[in-house]
């Protein structure tokens, strides 16, 4: 399932793919994974996304 | 520049890894089956493969145990079960591949005592030894949950 939360939060803060992950030391092909909702991010790599994201966790991976 | 620290891509390529050594530790194992029964071989001709697989083996086995890894059921009563079904399975392979390569003579009492002998002793041993490991492995992973 997409992660929509995280793709819209990316855009508001104005980030490519590339800029946020560089700022979370992972590759592009990486965010774009988990925007797609095809791997399952660590707790580690979700809270580095949040804070360059500036984030909670609950806004982000949190599913309704 | 700067190397890629991607846990996806370290996670991926420790998959890769863990199955292709998976793969050369069964062919390890057909190797040295394969000379000891279809060759004939003696040991000292594929001792280095011998050493090898025993290696790996011992490697995995004491890793597993004692990082309290070596854990199959969580109740006690059902891998009680599973250890003694299992030490029937390897007791009775052990057997069939003995009776085999020694060509028993069934017809001679003393040998088919021998045989069940040998059928008790892997037996004990095997469920003795399951159990100590299972035991240490247990042991070990409550106390690194309760630290």
């Amino acid at each position: 399932m997409k992660n929509m939360k995280f793709k819209l939060s990316r855009i508001e803060k104005e980030l490519t793919q590339e800029q946020l992950a560089e700022k979370v030391h992972v590759t592009r092909q990486t965010i774009s994974l988990i925007e797609a909702g095809k791997y399952n991010p660590s707790i580690k790599l979700c809270i580095a996304i949040c804070k360059a994201l500036d984030k909670t966790l609950n806004d982000i991976f949190w599913e309704e | 520049m700067k190397k890629i620290e991607d846990e996806r891509i370290i996670a991926e390529k420790r998959k890769i890894n863990s199955n292709a050594f998976g793969i050369c530790f069964i062919a390890l194992w057909g190797i040295l089956l394969y000379r000891q029964f279809m060759l004939d071989q003696d040991i000292r001709q594929y001792m280095d493969i011998f050493l090898l697989t025993m290696g790996l083996s011992i490697y995995i086995t004491v890793n597993s145990v004692f990082r309290g890894l070596y854990l199959t059921y969580r109740s006690r009563k059902e891998r009680k079960k599973v250890n003694l079904i299992s030490a029937i399975t390897g007791a009775t392979a052990f057997i069939i591949v003995q009776a085999f390569t020694l060509k028993i003579d069934f017809s001679d009492f003393m040998e088919i005592m021998k045989l069940g002998i040998s059928f008790i002793v892997f037996l004990s041993v095997w469920v003795i030894s399951q159990s100590i490991l299972f035991n240490i492995s247990e042991s070990k992973a409550n106390k690194d949950a309760d630290d």
